[in-house]
């Protein structure tokens, strides 16, 4: 039963979140806002992000260190050109998973991992952004827009409609939005993202967020009225969700997240609980090629009603070299003691990733996850992420 | 040892080495960072380890080098070129008078601001500068300076890209050690 489990968990790799590269601190880049359309990153690319991504992620193939971003770096290539004030993207994301238990294979198949097209539109200070896209049978439920059981379905990860002030360092919305906490690591099935039910693949939940940005700092609070793609309304969760990270320097950067949510019947205990978590991040790149990131999250769960709380803890260390411009080694050691009790699991992670040209790359990861009360899991998985 | 904790000393150990590399380095290097802001915390920081400090009876000139400026992103730093138009501005020149300044004594250090004139993109504006010099073992005196400009008192055009745009004031900052001063 428990092999069963820790293959259903790796399984949970075959829905690979939505891209955000928190590792561009190697270039300066501590806040996320110039280059996405959510101000704490990931997702939609702007027009000034989709530049960077050639200029600074893909492979040179002979271009010059500073030749201007070409026509292929834009939406579709540059080949329809949209107005100023309407940004689009689209992904496509395929992958095969090797999913072994005590080193024996017990799973191997292709995985169909995003299929989504996005927009964003900005009229004046007003901001309106949404992503539509499709998941395979079982894939992504928590951000369902359709409810058929036996096959795909129709996905919505965000849609959101806000208001923008003070030059646009602020930005009130309302919507389903990605809940501001920790890094956002595109690794949503690290401990860090999934023990705090804060990945960016399907942990969207509905509410309204402000999100400020400056200089030295970016901050983002979240009123969380629930998960409006959970059915019934016990299974939602409402509460408040907010990080702060300051810049100590360009390539430095250290945060703080917190998160309290309550609901009638929590998704993971089915009873009235409290869930709290409250993290610490950093991220630095001491030396450009080397970006390192940390957090480390203490996590409560009490029943409501109760005074018994159940504690824990998540931890992520990664490390992303760059060892030629597009190519990136990958290494994480992460930990966790979940509060609902078992001994504490620890997960590797080797990879490597290659950003080939602006709108594809390949990557490749090896996750290896021990416990002293559950076999050893290995696995291995190869995904190609296309944009449009 | 097992494999857990070799890679925790191993993280450990490259963030301290590369923490105590870039310390070192700025200690003993003179610098020069050219700090430009874009819209919602943008920040562009340029920098060279290019400055020239000639010293005659009465005047002060600190040369520095725009070409070697670097922002870390090539393209930038072709655009901060561009725009500073290198190819026929190829210095950013300060003069201070030294009636303007106050020097530092042994255990006395100077903090003040003094009047000088910056001649950036072919154009020369009187600027306020802010200045602390310490002296400091074997002669040496560590002076940190700053100026704010507006790019457009030097006929400036502020960058604009991909609908990034930079703001018109920008802020230099001088580390150096100059011997003898």
């Amino acid at each position: 039963m428990k092999a069963a489990l820790f293959v259903l968990a790796s399984v949970g790799l075959c829905s690979t979140a939505a891209s955000a590269y928190p590792t561009m601190i190697r270039h300066g880049y501590t806040q996320c806002v110039s280059c996405h359309t959510d101000p704490s990153g990931g997702t939609l690319l702007t027009e000034y992000g989709r530049a960077q991504s050639q200029l600074l992620l893909s492979s040179r193939w002979g271009r010059a260190e500073d030749a201007e971003a070409s026509a292929a770096s834009k939406f579709l290539f540059g080949v329809l050109k949209t107005p100023d004030a309407l940004t689009l993207g689209g992904w496509v994301r395929e992958g095969y998973i090797w999913n072994t238990v005590d080193g024996k294979l017990v799973d191997n198949r292709e995985l169909h991992m995003r299929t989504s097209v996005a927009a964003e539109v900005r009229v004046g200070p007003v901001r309106a952004a949404a992503e539509l896209g499709y998941a395979s049978e079982g894939a992504t439920r928590l951000a369902s827009v359709t409810r058929n059981q036996d096959g795909g379905n129709l996905v919505s990860r965000e849609h959101w409609i806000g208001l923008a002030f003070a030059n646009s360092t602020g930005l009130v919305r309302a919507g389903r939005i990605n809940v501001p906490f920790g890094l956002r690591n595109i690794e949503h099935t690290s401990f860090v993202r999934s023990a705090t039910q804060t990945d960016i693949n399907e942990d969207q939940h509905d509410g309204i967020a402000l999100a400020l940005v400056d200089e030295g700092w970016r901050a983002e609070v979240m009123a969380i009225l629930g998960n409006y793609s959970v059915r019934p309304d016990a299974f939602r969760e409402r509460g408040l969700a907010g990080y702060l990270e300051l810049a100590l320097s360009p390539k430095v950067a250290v945060g703080v997240s917190a998160l309290a949510t309550r609901a009638a019947a929590a998704l993971d205990t089915r009873s009235p609980t409290l869930r709290q978590a409250y993290g610490v991040t950093a991220r630095a790149a001491p030396w450009t090629p080397l970006v390192l990131s940390f957090e480390a999250d203490a996590l409560l769960s009490s029943g409501l009603g109760s005074s018994s709380v159940k504690t824990g803890h998540a931890g992520w260390l990664q490390a992303d070299l760059e060892v030629l411009r597009g190519v990136h080694l990958i290494s994480a050691a992460e930990r966790l003691s979940s509060p609902a009790g078992g001994a504490a699991q620890y997960g590797w992670w080797g990879g490597a990733a290659w950003f080939i040209v602006p709108h594809l790359d390949v990557r490749a990861d090896v996750v290896r996850r021990t416990s002293s009360d559950s076999p050893t899991t290995n696995t291995f998985l190869i995904q190609l992420n296309g944009y449009l | 040892m097992n494999t857990r904790n070799v890679l925790t000393g191993f993280f450990l150990v490259v963030s301290v080495v590369g923490q105590g590399a870039i310390a070192l380095s700025r200690a003993r290097e003179s610098s020069v960072t050219v700090l430009a802001r874009g819209p919602a915390g943008l920040r562009i920081e340029g920098k060279s380890s290019q400055i020239d400090l000639e010293e005659d009876a009465s005047v002060l000139t600190f040369k520095v080098p725009i070409a070697p400026i670097e922002t870390g992103i090539g393209l930038r730093d072709r655009h901060l070129r561009e725009t500073l138009e290198a190819d026929k501005f190829p210095a950013a020149i300060l003069r201070v008078s030294r009636s303007e300044l106050t020097f530092p004594k042994e255990h006395d250090p100077a903090e003040r601001t003094a009047k000088g004139d910056l001649t950036l993109h072919g154009r020369s504006r009187p600027v306020q500068v802010r200045y602390r010099a310490e002296r400091g073992a074997a002669g040496v005196t560590r002076v940190h300076g700053s100026v704010q400009l507006d790019m457009r008192d030097f006929e400036i055009k502020s960058p604009s890209y991909l609908g990034v745009s930079v703001t018109p004031q920008v802020e230099v900052t001088v580390e150096m050690a100059v011997e003898g001063a």
